[in-house]
């Protein structure tokens, strides 16, 4: 029983960390932490540990494979760097608020985003 | 098979069995993003028409703003609230959309928490969030 238990274990822990941890590259962990710092989890939940769990937008998790962004933007890197700097740029209606971030944290935050698969 | 495949479950949702933590809050990049934050937040007019939503709205029933007619003591007083290191009780870094979070849907942050989700429309929360960071 507990060999049983432990290859469960170890299968989900693979399954689970090693594909984040083999693309992972010093821009997406750093990605990740900006995540936390500007607050985009306190909106938006994200499929990492997280201290907080946000509910007010989109949930993130599969946001690399949505074809669109905001409704409107075709999900390209460029277009979702764009949306982060500047949502209201592309919807004047939304709430997501302009953060400041700047080019590298953006690019970091796309970067992580991306594997979100 | 049944007792594994709920601790592999349990694992799973325990974001990988605890092999990392959230990330930490590194008090130096807050504080660089902070400032860019408030180095850009739109000047006095936004900041004149969020404290009008503060007033007019659901805020000003609970917080205290010294020097404003929001003198209600039931939440905290937020008279220096831009000169907080965090908010919600030390859960959150003081950030720009932390804090917008914090408003719109407190429960997500502190389930049970005494203060309610606030619905704004998008022109108020940005006016609102632009004032609350004048609020040294």
């Amino acid at each position: 029983m507990i060999l049983v238990l432990l290859i469960a274990l170890s299968t989900v822990w693979l399954a689970g960390c090693s594909p984040a941890k083999s693309q992972a590259s010093a821009n997406v962990e750093r990605g990740r932490a900006l995540v936390s710092w500007y607050g985009c989890e306190t909106c938006h939940s994200v499929p990492a540990p997280s201290a907080v769990r946000g509910n007010v937008g989109p949930p993130l998790a599969g946001i690399a494979k949505r074809a669109y962004l905001a409704g409107r933007l075709p999900n390209t890197p460029d277009n979702m760097l764009r949306w982060i700097q500047d949502p209201r740029q592309t919807d004047p209606q939304t709430l997501m608020p302009e953060l400041g971030v700047t080019e590298q944290d953006g690019r970091d935050i796309v970067a992580f985003l991306y594997t979100l698969r | 098979m049944f007792r594994a495949w709920c601790v592999a479950l349990i694992s799973l949702l325990a974001g990988c069995g605890g092999v990392s933590g959230p990330a930490a809050y590194d008090t130096q990049e807050i504080d660089r993003i902070v400032q860019a934050q408030r180095a850009k937040s739109d000047a006095t007019d936004a900041a004149r028409r969020g404290q009008a939503v503060f007033l007019e709205g659901p805020c000003a029933m609970c917080h205290t703003i010294r020097g404003t007619l929001a003198m209600s003591r039931v939440g905290p007083d937020l008279t220096h609230l831009a000169s907080r290191k965090t908010i919600a009780a030390g859960t959150l870094p003081n950030t720009r959309g932390h804090l917008a979070g914090w408003i719109l849907n407190p429960q997500n942050v502190k389930p049970g928490s005494r203060m309610p989700p606030t619905l704004l429309a998008s022109e108020d929360l940005h006016a609102l969030v632009a004032y609350l960071e004048t609020l040294r």
